[in-house]
């Protein structure tokens, strides 16, 4: 059976696709930054914490570890790892606000609204690799303090912040992913705390892949972490782009982040 | 012309029919109330008329667009106020307000003007710089409401727009939701409060597990039912303290026959119950096909009471019989004579004028209690998003 249509097909949008997308990305990104910016303490212990696992573990381990750099500093080691670690945590956390929307009733007038649904995942990853990024320029100047320096210079520095963001982006769309999937932040805080530690330790962010056992060397292979760290580490500590290594890396990285956002954007609209 | 006309919308969740071939027209410009227990059905319709929710059969039409075929259409025209308060507790009203406009894409240019109309709307001008985490229930349901205005859709859903708020604050919401029929706004709205359903609403439907059992005016609604109630509760022949013992049980196993109506099949016989000649069904399977011992005394008062030529018709629920007639004044000290003729001692007696409570008993065969949440799962994946 079906209904006359009384109405006008209502106002036509004012605007092209794309400037539509503009404004309802900056829209969601503005209310994402506002928050950052109203919980300073949220930030600046952000910005502490890494730095914290640098002076402190790199310290613990620096005399098991000092053969592991050219220079002798498990720091220059180090930092890669904990750079791509942040990466992670920020990432993997980035689906939180909008689980916290769903249970206050929020994302269901975010949905009604005729708003793409990449625009969302558009939103929360641009807020959380704002922060990241910040974060990797806090580690490298605390780095210095302790001698570790990037060996190819800002060159390296923004290559390496790129590196960074092709790690978020992927990430982010799994936590998205996992925002929508999960009933509530219980499940999701358990289950960010189980996958956390074995993905760090099943990549060569403490311990290089010649040091590993075959079936490490084999999961640490498939770990997108892997990656970022060794191309983040080739930058840090052997002074040359290596081009070979950073260029695998990096395919590596595009590959893992279209598999994702593919697979993510698709079942996010079959969500929505 | 029909802002919302619904043919047919049917949605389950599991074994759960939430929405039963639901059909609905809605006129353009009134206020359009859907009333009914948790779990009748209510938010499940809101939720696919503003495209949160796929129907598993049947068409929604919103001012003229069909929900499913084309819902990003259909979100321009509608504005949409969940339950909960969703204010976010981090941003002012302004940067709320902006935040929507964003979202429904309104010109820069006309950004500023927008966002100062409906702050003036709903008086949030004085707060409007503050955090809405400092504001009181009321003013962030004004904000909620503001955000879904700021477009101006043609069609406004409310989910239970005064729940949880106190009275004042309810009064000043029902203000706002006037003012907006007057500009033209036709608005939607679910509430399981009759008080709400009957002062604010032009129109309404009753719900009642996922069917429609009544449509029209509130008072139309009332003036259907004729007159005044008078509800009597025998006194069971074993005596006061265990009388008062009863009346417990008898409450339990009416929340049992709610579920057990609440599943399918008997959906039927309660409505059946309701529209005809209530008295001998309601009584006859109502009571003893629930597993409940009949209540022979209330049964026995009913049919005393059914006999007298006052009254227009009789109800029997739980322990209890509810007599419909044109006066209470004159018919309360009849009905105690009645039953005292007969030998049948009486533990409480009522009277009322019919509001939508009796609307709903009569057209259910059940009392209106919020005890009814079985008839839909609140979890699950396909109701949470």
């Amino acid at each position: 059976m079906s209904i006359g249509a009384d109405f006008p097909a209502g106002p036509a949008p004012t605007s092209e696709p794309f400037s539509r997308f503009v404004q309802e990305t900056r829209g969601q990104t503005v209310r994402w930054l506002i928050h950052l910016r109203r919980e300073p303490f949220a930030v600046l212990f952000a910005l502490v914490q890494p730095v914290i696992l640098l002076v402190f573990f790199g310290g613990a381990f620096q005399k098991v570890g000092a053969q592991l750099s050219p220079e002798g500093n498990y720091r220059t080691f180090l930092l890669p790892g904990i750079l791509t670690l942040t990466v992670f945590g920020n990432s993997m956390s980035g689906g939180i606000p909008l689980l916290f929307d769903k249970e206050n009733g929020f994302l269901a007038r975010l949905i009604a609204a005729p708003v793409s649904r990449s625009s969302i995942l558009v939103s929360r990853f641009l807020t959380v690799n704002f922060v990241s990024t910040l974060q990797i320029l806090v580690m490298l100047g605390m780095s210095e303090l302790f001698g570790v320096r990037v060996a190819t210079g800002i060159p390296g520095i923004l290559l390496l912040i790129a590196i960074g963001l092709m790690l978020g982006l992927g990430l982010t769309v799994v936590s998205l992913v996992l925002a929508f999937r999960l009933t509530g932040h219980g499940d999701f805080f358990a289950l960010l705390g189980i996958i956390t530690l074995p993905v760090t330790f099943l990549s060569t962010a403490f311990v290089p892949y010649e040091a590993m056992p075959r079936w490490m060397q084999l999961l640490a292979s498939l770990n997108p972490m892997t990656y970022a760290i060794d191309a983040m580490r080739s930058l840090v500590d052997l002074g040359v782009f290596r081009g070979g290594l950073v260029l695998r890396c990096v395919a590596a990285l595009v590959i893992f982040d279209v598999v994702m956002m593919f697979l993510g954007v698709r079942y996010l609209r079959r969500q929505l | 012309m029909h802002a919302i006309q619904l043919r047919g919308l049917t949605k389950r969740f599991g074994d759960v029919t939430a929405l039963d071939a639901v059909d609905l027209d809605v006129r353009d410009g009134e206020i359009f109330g859907l009333l009914g227990p948790n779990g009748a059905g209510k938010t499940t319709a809101v939720r696919i008329m503003v495209t949160l929710l796929r129907p598993d059969a049947g068409e929604a039409r919103v001012a003229g667009i069909d929900v499913v075929a084309d819902p990003t259409a259909a979100r321009r025209r509608i504005g949409y106020v969940p339950q909960e308060i969703t204010a976010d507790r981090y941003l002012t009203a302004r940067e709320q307000l902006a935040l929507f406009t964003d979202l429904y894409h309104i010109p820069n240019a006309l950004r500023s003007a927008r966002i100062e109309d409906m702050l003036h709307l709903v008086g949030l001008e004085a707060a409007a710089g503050k955090r809405s985490r400092y504001y009181s229930g009321g003013m962030k349901k004004r904000l909620d409401l503001a955000c879904g205005l700021i477009h101006e859709p043609a069609v406004l859903f409310l989910d239970e727009p005064s729940l949880g708020l106190d009275v004042p604050t309810r009064r000043a919401i029902w203000d706002h939701i006037r003012a907006l029929r007057a500009r033209g706004v036709t608005v939607f709205l679910c509430t399981n409060d009759m008080d709400e359903a009957d002062r604010l609403c032009d129109r309404l439907a009753i719900v009642d597990q996922g069917r429609i059992v009544a449509m029209d005016s509130p008072a139309a609604l009332r003036s259907g039912l004729g007159g005044d109630v008078v509800t009597v509760e025998p006194l069971d022949g074993s005596g006061g303290a265990i009388g008062a013992g009863r009346a417990a049980s008898a409450s339990g196993a009416d929340v049992g026959a709610v579920s057990a109506t609440g599943i399918g099949s008997a959906a039927g016989i309660g409505s059946a119950a309701g529209i005809g000649s209530a008295a001998g069904i309601g009584s006859g399977s109502g009571l003893t096909a629930n597993g409940e011992a009949p209540s022979l005394v209330a049964a026995r008062l009913e049919s005393v009471l059914a006999g007298l030529p006052f009254v227009r018709t009789t109800q029997i629920e739980a322990s209890r019989v509810h007599v419909f007639v044109d006066s209470n004044e004159t018919a309360l000290p009849r009905v105690l004579e009645a039953a005292s003729g007969a030998g049948i001692p009486l533990r409480t007696v009522t009277y009322s004028r019919p509001g939508l409570a009796e609307v709903f008993l009569k057209y259910t065969g059940r009392a209106y209690r919020q005890a009814d949440t079985m008839a839909v799962p609140t979890g699950g994946k396909k109701t949470n998003q």
